[in-house]
């Protein structure tokens, strides 16, 4: 049953992922390769701040600030997993068009047995990325 | 020449005297198939199958969901650093768990589990914005005084 619910959440996934996609192209990506998001009013990440450690979130922004310049292999460097994201993000724009236009929900995406296959995949290389994230900032002897 | 092989009824040896009648053989057992409680179930019931398709419940039972226990790690991740990046997935696994519950599909899973996941990633998203909306409004009085 196609509700009203099901638009708004569409409509919505469809203006954040080109709002996401706009204020990327907008940042200037940070030379340390994290902190592109403080240009953003937001704070800098606690996880970084009191272990000296980058958390797993660390670099997306710079990644997809990056990669909207189509510099993949910087994105890469930035974030690995932030790579995924970015093509994730701008998947959703046809994806939130197609739904939509043919007025299917987004439960039919979520409540999908692949979905969840899906979100462990990308729980798995998102721990994978921070792994790498981790032995490249003690590589570089941040 | 090589020893013929001795022939039916024969002794091997050739002896002289003839073996006593033995005993009427035995009668074939029956074979009797295992019955089919002989294994008990596991403890906690059965695990899920993967694919998100759960086999039928042991009665009295009450298994945690795959997509709750994904849903609890996530919002752990996202409680402590990760916030959105793994928030967000995390409410709806834990609601996809919480909504089969509440639909009768699956009445055998542990929605107090489900609704703790659920309840983790909702706090997870909360304590995001209330960082974001203290250090914006830190900026705001530090840029007033």
């Amino acid at each position: 049953m196609y509700g009203r619910t099901d638009k708004i959440v569409a409509v919505g996934a469809l203006v954040a992922a080109c709002a996401v996609l706009v204020v990327a192209r907008w940042l200037t990506p940070a030379a340390a390769g994290y902190g592109t998001h403080t240009q953003l009013g937001l704070p800098p990440c606690n996880f970084l701040r009191l272990t000296h450690w980058p958390c797993p979130s660390c670099g997306l922004t710079t990644c997809f600030a990056w990669a909207v310049r189509l510099k993949f292999w910087s994105a890469f460097k930035a974030n690995p997993f932030g790579i995924l994201a970015f093509f994730g993000t701008v998947a959703m724009i046809p994806t939130a068009i197609f739904l939509l236009w043919r007025r299917i929900s987004f439960r039919r995406i979520t409540e999908s047995a692949m979905f969840t296959k899906a979100v462990c995949a990308a729980s798995v290389l998102y721990l994978m990325s921070w792994i790498f994230k981790l032995a490249e900032f003690k590589a570089l002897g941040h | 020449m090589p020893a013929q092989p001795p022939a039916s009824g024969q002794t091997p040896a050739g002896g002289a005297s003839p073996q006593p009648p033995s005993a009427p053989p035995a009668q074939p057992v029956a074979y009797q198939p295992l019955a089919p409680t002989s294994y008990p179930p596991p403890q906690g019931g059965y695990p899920p199958q993967p694919g998100g398709i759960y086999p039928p419940p042991v009665p009295g039972t009450k298994t945690v969901g795959q997509n709750t226990k994904w849903a609890i790690g996530l919002g752990i991740a996202a409680l402590f650093c990760c916030g959105p990046f793994t928030g967000v997935p995390g409410f709806i696994m834990a609601k996809k768990d919480m909504d089969a519950f509440a639909s009768g599909q699956a009445p055998y899973l542990d929605e107090s589990a489900a609704k703790l996941a659920f309840y983790l990633n909702i706090v997870a998203l909360g304590l995001f914005v209330l960082g974001i909306c203290l250090f914006w409004g830190r900026l705001g009085l530090l840029r007033r005084f």
